[in-house]
């Protein structure tokens, strides 16, 4: 019943992936800009992006829910997490897909950022 | 589930899933637990960084939507907490 009391590890095992509000369990991993901002994400969100899944799956001590991007601004880092969201939400959806809102300042870094993570 | 809030302190932010029917309660248990920290040790702000966000409302309630972003102060000791810092 008790978790781990680190910061990156996960609730319980048990998680539902579709259903429930803040209240279901879910397990988060904590993504680690260059200037060590921290952004804590739903790891299923996360394991959208081909590189992150791989990480996170490994033996390395990324797989303990903690993964550093010492190449990856704040601001790219944020909006990558941003648009991971955006990508499980509307994937396979029938309902209008609102633009993802970029901007132009941005975009070369969020590029190579996105081709690095595969997503 | 329909949604996320960024619910952000100094220089951490959390993709908090939630649903526009969440109390604060709900937002700071969840949090509490992604962090290690007691509820009681969180205060949410708003938007604005200066509404406080009382445990029996809601994310619809105050109009925090999907991607939307809050705050959230630490307990520093008694009954004081951190203002809403970070951006």
């Amino acid at each position: 019943m008790s978790s781990s009391s680190s910061s990156s590890a996960a609730g319980s095992a048990a998680q539902s992936s579709s259903s429930g509000g803040a209240g279901a369990k879910r397990t988060y991993v904590k993504l680690i800009s260059a200037e060590g901002h921290e952004f804590f994400l739903d790891k299923e969100v996360a394991m959208i992006a081909t590189t992150i899944s791989a990480m996170l799956t490994g033996n390395f001590s990324e797989s303990k829910g903690e993964i550093r991007f010492p190449e990856i601004s704040t601001k790219v880092l944020e909006k990558v997490v941003q648009y991971l969201h955006y990508k499980q939400k509307y994937t396979n959806s029938s309902q209008p897909i609102p633009e993802f809102d970029i901007d132009p300042e941005m975009v070369a870094d969020l590029l190579m950022a996105a081709n690095f993570l595969n997503c | 589930m329909s949604m996320y809030v960024r619910v952000k302190r100094q220089d951490q932010t959390v993709f908090l899933r939630a649903e526009a029917s969440d109390t604060f309660r709900t937002v700071k248990v969840a949090l509490g637990d992604i962090l290690s920290l007691v509820l009681d040790d969180i205060k949410l702000y708003g938007k604005d960084k200066e509404t406080v966000l009382e445990d029996e409302g809601t994310l619809g309630g105050f109009e925090i939507g999907n991607d939307d972003v809050i705050f959230w102060g630490q307990r520093m000791d008694g009954s004081t907490f951190e203002p809403a810092s970070g951006n």
